[in-house]
């Protein structure tokens, strides 16, 4: 399953040099959550991860050629 | 010991200024910043005067790590009585300004008076003087800055512009160009008072004990709890990352608040800002270096920040970031508060598109939105009415359900009813309608399913418990955008006080500067009644975005503003109960 990724923030550091990428996902379901984990990006540095443009939880299961955005966390506003 | 123990107070009536103790026993209770100076206020200012008098007094406070290699710590608390408002009100400015204060020898600066005609303000150490600022009035901060350094050198200036000078209730204070201390009219204080401009050259310092072992301790917490995953968003984007997450979880202010979420956001969010991005800039001793100084063909500013994305951008149904970044250029040099600016503007067009009065502007007319700064500023047209913030506007031409302020300031860059916490923050907060009180998005809106964000369960002790932090952050002055423990607070402050601070103290502390400000409003007769939100956010439904189809009961926001009274130790109506003043000494 192939899903398109865009980092925001300091989080750009846990992908390549390019504003969105593609992934390619080598098992027929994923969550959010374990897309987290294959990217080693550390739960405890995103805010949230949003499809499109509306904010999914952690156990949204993603489907193929599904755009999402991962945030880093924010402080202070 | 990291306070100079001296102030400095200018009575521009008499023309004079004398140098006085720092009250030490206020110091130990309140720290400096935020607490300090509400101490003062609340001590010297009469109940019920009136801020715009010469009565009014206006204070610059330090806080103990003002100067010294603590990270973050370079921000200055700028406070006095709101014209706008008539509550307490302190700003925060970041830049150079406070550090170089320090250096003059001073905790704080006391203003009181009015000069008789205008004058700045020059301190250089002990040489305090006012001078002429005849050829200065009439300018906007931004040329104002540049004589100054021209006339005296190497020196760091606070200015108003010209919406100061013309007593807005909106006009903000700024510094090296594109610092402000932004809310509650704070600009217009000095303007009342004939001050131009406060400029400071310090050539002194302090010493701190074992200067190896404290700059390896702050190097070491620079490494682990400043640069780090958690707080880097300031360096690689800075604010304008917000824009992005407020849109995806539905609290992006659009249209007046009309709807959460805006269909141009892509064009005004962090990536667009990038794209214009020239430097990054720090304020003193900061390594996250938020600032964005930003150029495109035609304008130039450092920003522009959320907030003004938020107010200025999506709310105005603007889509263009080289009109906003214009906006916002404007802004800084007459002195607007964007905020309230960006909000007086998207209420007229409002108001016009309903049909309560033409004021000939429409959301998303570019070509008279970038009128509105100069006409605002100048009380010139429909600026004369919109200079006067949305509360005014309201009880002119109607539309009071939706003009967006409590207390009469107007509501900042979160649409309350996709994270209800900030509807209890925006109530609550000392100066009126102000996300840095309590900033809730983050552990409702924004991170995973801990907190559900369309429900008021749980949120009054958030918001109690942020008021308290931030309190005693702003006391003790680290900057907002470090996401560190009081733990971690205390930890600094015992490197620089000659004594032991213990988190549990600042706890205290935080708590206690909360209830006084609450207490300085409470004797200019604000109770419950004050505590509300326009009903926009009570009875009207968003249609668009994650939180379509939602607005926050008046029922349920009623039970959760009695539930913070509870955990505040205040009464049904709102006013602190002699148990808690006396737990707080206060």
């Amino acid at each position: 399953m192939i899903v398109k990724i865009k980092l925001r923030g300091p989080l750009r550091k846990y992908g390549p040099d390019a504003e969105i990428f593609e992934h390619n996902i080598d098992q027929d379901r994923c969550t959010v959550k374990e897309l987290l984990e294959i990217l080693n990006i550390p739960a405890s540095s995103v805010s949230f991860v949003a499809r499109g443009e509306n904010k999914i939880s952690l156990d949204t299961a993603l489907k193929e050629n599904d755009l999402v955005t991962v945030y880093p966390r924010v402080a202070g506003g | 010991m990291a306070y100079t123990g001296t102030v400095l107070r200018v009575n521009l009536t008499t023309g004079k200024a004398e140098k006085e103790n720092l009250n030490e026993q206020w110091a130990k209770d309140y720290l400096g910043g935020k607490g300090l100076a509400i101490k003062y206020l609340y001590e010297e200012l009469e109940p019920g005067m009136d801020p715009w008098s010469e009565d009014n007094k206006l204070i610059l406070m330090t806080g103990p790590l003002t100067g010294t290699l603590a990270p973050n710590t370079g921000k200055l608390a700028v406070a006095s009585k709101s014209p706008a408002t008539g509550t307490i009100l302190d700003c925060s400015i970041g830049g150079h300004f406070a550090p170089e204060l320090k250096y003059a020898g001073y905790d704080a600066v006391i203003i009181e008076g009015k000069a008789r005609k205008p004058v700045y303000l020059f301190i250089e150490d002990d040489r305090v003087e006012m001078r002429s600022a005849e050829g200065l009035w009439g300018k906007g901060a931004h040329e104002t800055e540049h004589i100054l350094s021209e006339t005296l050198g190497d020196v760091i200036t606070m200015a108003i512009g010209q919406a100061g000078e013309n007593l807005i209730p909106m006009a903000c204070i700024s510094s090296e160009l594109y610092r402000q201390a932004g809310r509650g009219g704070i600009g217009a204080v000095l303007g009342s008072k004939n001050l131009k401009a406060i400029s400071v050259r310090g050539t002194g310092g302090f010493t701190v004990p074992d200067i190896r072992k404290v700059a390896a301790a702050l190097n070491k917490i620079k490494r682990d709890d400043t640069m780090t995953d958690d707080n880097m968003w300031a360096y690689s984007d800075g604010t304008p990352v917000i824009v992005e997450m407020s849109n995806s979880t539905g609290i992006l202010p659009t249209h007046n608040f009309q709807e959460g979420t805006f269909e141009d956001f892509e064009k005004v969010d962090s990536e667009a800002v990038k794209g214009a991005l020239k430097a990054k800039k720090a304020c003193f001793g900061c390594p996250l270096a938020c600032g964005n100084y930003v150029e495109t063909g035609k304008t130039r500013v450092e920003g522009p920040e959320y907030e003004t994305l938020a107010l200025c951008s999506s709310n105005c149904g603007i889509g263009d970031l080289e009109a906003v970044i214009e906006f916002n250029r404007l802004c800084d040099d007459y002195c607007l508060d964007t905020i309230s600016a960006g909000n007086a503007v998207a209420f007229a067009m409002e108001l016009t598109e309903k049909g309560f009065h033409d004021f000939g502007i429409r959301f998303g007319d570019v070509e008279k939105y970038l009128e509105m700064p100069g006409a605002i500023a100048g009380r010139a047209g429909i600026g004369a009415d919109l200079s006067k913030g949305v509360a005014a506007m309201a009880d002119k031409y109607g539309g009071n359900d939706f003009a967006m302020h409590v207390k009469k300031l107007e509501i900042p860059g979160y649409e309350p009813r996709g994270t209800w916490g900030m509807s209890l923050a925006y109530g609550t907060a000392d100066r009126g309608a102000c996300h840095m009180r309590a900033w809730t998005p983050p552990v409702e809106a924004f991170e995973g399913g801990e907190m559900d964000p369309y429900t008021v369960e749980g949120k009054a002790e958030v918001v109690k418990d942020m008021q308290d932090d931030n309190a005693v952050k702003f006391s003790a002055i680290f900057c907002d955008f470090w996401a560190l423990s009081t733990e971690r607070m205390a930890e600094v402050l015992t490197m620089f006080l000659d004594r032991e601070v213990t988190a549990e103290e600042l706890t205290v502390i935080g708590e206690r500067v909360y209830n006084l400000s609450r207490l300085f409003n409470e004797r200019e007769g604000f109770t419950r009644k004050d505590d509300y939100l326009p009903k926009r956010i009570y009875n009207d439904k968003m249609t668009k975005g994650k939180a379509r189809d939602i607005s926050i009961p008046l029922e349920d926001y009623d039970r959760m503003l009695s539930e913070y009274y509870n955990l505040r130790g205040w009464d049904e109506n709102g006013l602190i109960t002699a148990e808690k003043k006396k737990e707080l000494s206060l």
